[in-house]
């Protein structure tokens, strides 16, 4: 090949091998998602019909799982849980949103990615350690309460927020607000910055440029950081596990003990159900949204 | 409505810097109520800059603006009597042609009957009736700029401003909205303050312009004015096409100030200026005025006529440049309306003589 003359034609064999090759890769992607992401997730729904047996399962047709799930105490847990995570998107949404507009808005161009770079600095440091260390702040003797009880705020230490759904809430806060934060700073994208020397020419004070402009137009990112806070707050059981308390269980952590108790169907059941509820938020959000639009901001 | 008298920009001594940049040095400027004003000069040259202070989007470094005699120097833009277009097609991309119109008169909680009527008078006004209900993304370049102007003119506004808002439409278009634009003043009546590159947009539209480059203001006039009387050697070489000599006074005489050139000495009527023997200047007259005389043609005396060698012919439809150059080496230009026939053939390397008549030349100072 060295010596080849560029203009050379190229021998329509290997054109047509070059082509496949290429039509090949695309495949690659699908291929991946077929079986690791379609795959288990049609798994996960077979095998929450099964029959449990001692230790593993056995193939069959029951719907005992889901009995077993909307029949006990963990419906009651699985729905107090996406009211929980309702409240830690709003908390998210209402402190993560405006740093994400503030760093489009007043932040230099060049410096805006360093500053969101500064929200992954907390992912550096393992998720057990992130969590864990909350605890020395909310516990009873922590810091908060201390700091509270020596400037005489409180006169006996707050026990409402660790091991509470409120301890759960601000884990979740905690761990989620930099998603609200990247979404946010990609959906404000869709925001042109014209938009604002309108608003100026017009007079909109600033609280009306929020509800009539910034959000509808941002409307799709807020509302996929919104799905991705609430779904890991139903499916991630590391935070009320060392966070929560007897009434702070999500669906992630009835799974997890599902599994513990060797109920494999049941821990199929609630991940299938989870799975559902995501699937739903999804359509709903796509039918209000048009979530197509995150991916191709306006021009 | 207004006053002929009126003056609806009153600006003394403007300047605008960014850090060690001097976009804007002193710039003083009035521009009367109820006229179309242009800004006109090329990329980068402040205008946009002048535009902007009038507006309210930046304050000046030194210098005042009054709108109607009011000074609104440190003002906010909806503190002012002005209202902006703006270039690229800055509309609210999820608001129909009818929400965009009206979205300032819903700011100024109107009712919405009243914001109904307006809007529907404003978007018969700009010719949109028929697509009230489209989103930006599904209306052309020229039909958003429509919107963006009717979103401006529906506040009722003393002052529109206009920045390059037909720069990015296609050549066919931006001449047809060119004219849209001069009716649209005429039938509204207020003042238009409207920032351009293009000459041709702006002779088109303008009762007065100005010449803004490197942050400062060239020179004002009509645009007749400008193009067949420019006082600076910017304007000259800025508009039209024009051949400029540089030279240096060498007399001054009653038939006017002679222009040594090096190789010719031309005869230019000073037009009231008051050059001194030795200074810097520089000469123009414009390429439509020059010929190129035919052999055996001889220059009468109200003709100025220099030697030079024939370089080419560029055949441009309606006028064709010929191209020679000058003893000196500098290029010299005389545009004929094409004919198309052998009269207007020379040889390249032919020694030929260009003339024009002496009393269009025009003698810059500066």
């Amino acid at each position: 090949m060295g010596g080849s003359d560029i203009t050379a034609p190229i021998p329509a064999a290997r054109l047509r091998l070059q082509r496949r090759l290429s039509r090949a890769l695309f495949l690659l992607p699908i291929i991946f998602m077929l079986v690791f992401f379609a795959l288990p997730l049609a798994l996960t729904v077979v095998w929450s019909v099964f029959e449990r047996t001692m230790f593993w399962m056995k193939p069959g047709f029951t719907l005992f799982a889901y009995e077993n799930f909307f029949f006990s105490a963990r419906l009651e847990n699985f729905l107090s849980s996406m009211m929980h995570s309702s409240v830690s998107v709003v908390v998210s949404f209402v402190l993560g949103f405006p740093i994400a507009v503030f760093v489009r808005r007043r932040i230099p161009q060049v410096a805006q990615h360093r500053v969101i770079l500064l929200f992954i600095l907390p992912f550096m440091v393992s998720e057990i350690i992130r969590i864990f260390a909350l605890r020395p702040v909310l516990q009873r003797t922590g810091l908060v309460n201390t700091v509270l009880l020596e400037l005489g705020v409180i006169s006996e230490p707050i026990t409402a927020i660790l091991y509470t759904p409120m301890g759960v809430i601000i884990g979740e806060v905690m761990s989620f607000l930099p998603f609200i934060v990247f979404a946010g700073f990609l959906a404000m994208e869709a925001v042109p910055k014209y938009i604002f020397e309108i608003c100026d020419d017009l007079g909109a004070p600033r609280h009306r440029v929020f509800l009539d402009v910034i959000l509808p137009l941002a409307a799709p990112g807020i509302f996929a950081g919104g799905v991705f806070i609430f779904v890991n707050g139903l499916g991630v059981a590391l935070l009320p596990n060392i966070l929560g308390g007897p009434g702070a269980v999500n669906a992630g952590l009835i799974a997890t003990q599902a599994i513990s108790a060797l109920d494999f169907p049941l821990a199929m059941a609630v991940s299938a159900i989870m799975m559902a509820t995501l699937l739903g938020l999804l359509y709903l959000g796509h039918r209000l949204f048009d979530l197509t639009r995150i991916l191709s901001p306006i021009n | 409505m207004n006053q002929p008298n009126e003056i609806a920009v009153q600006v003394s001594g403007l300047s605008k810097n960014y850090g060690a940049v001097q976009a804007l040095r002193g710039v003083d400027l009035s521009i009367g109520a109820g006229e179309y004003f242009v800004l006109l000069g090329p990329s980068g040259g402040g205008k946009t800059t002048l535009l902007r202070l009038l507006g309210g989007f930046i304050r000046p470094s030194a210098g005042q603006i009054l709108l109607h005699g009011r000074d609104v120097s440190e003002q906010p833009p909806n503190r002012r009597p002005t209202s902006m277009v703006f270039q690229s097609f800055a509309l609210f991309p999820h608001m129909t042609v009818a929400q965009n119109v009206g979205y300032g008169l819903r700011l100024r909680r109107l009712p919405k009957a009243e914001i109904a009527s307006r809007v529907d008078a404003m978007l018969e006004l700009v010719g949109l009736s028929a697509l009230a209900g489209r989103m930006p993304h599904a209306l052309s370049g020229g039909q958003q700029q429509r919107v963006q102007l009717g979103r401006s003119l529906v506040l009722e506004a003393d002052i529109l401003l206009l920045d390059e808002p037909l720069a990015a439409l296609d050549a066919k278009l931006r001449k047809d909205m060119c004219l849209e634009l001069k009716h649209l003043q005429e039938q509204v009546g207020i003042t238009f303050v409207h920032v351009t590159h293009n000459q041709e947009e702006a002779m088109t539209v303008a009762d007065n312009m100005a010449i803004i480059a490197n942050g400062e203001l060239v020179e004002t006039g009509t645009a007749q004015d400008l193009y067949e009387n420019p006082r600076r050697r910017f304007t000259a070489d800025f508009i039209g096409e024009n051949n400029i000599f540089d030279g240096r006074v060498s007399g001054l005489t009653s038939g006017g100030v002679d222009v040594d050139l090096g190789f010719a000495i031309l005869t230019v009527d000073a037009h009231g200026q008051t050059p001194r023997v030795g200074d810097n200047v520089s000469v123009s007259v414009r390429s439509e005025l020059v010929r190129v005389l035919g052999r055996g043609e001889a220059p009468d005396a109200l003709l100025q006529s220099v030697p030079a060698t024939y370089g080419e012919a560029v055949y441009l439809g309606l006028a064709t440049s010929h191209v020679a150059s000058l003893a000196n080496g500098d290029a010299i230009v005389a545009r004929h309306i094409s004919r198309g026939d052998a009269s207007d053939v020379f040889e390249a390397e032919a020694q030929v003589t260009y003339a024009w008549p002496r009393a269009r030349m025009r003698l810059h100072l500066s």
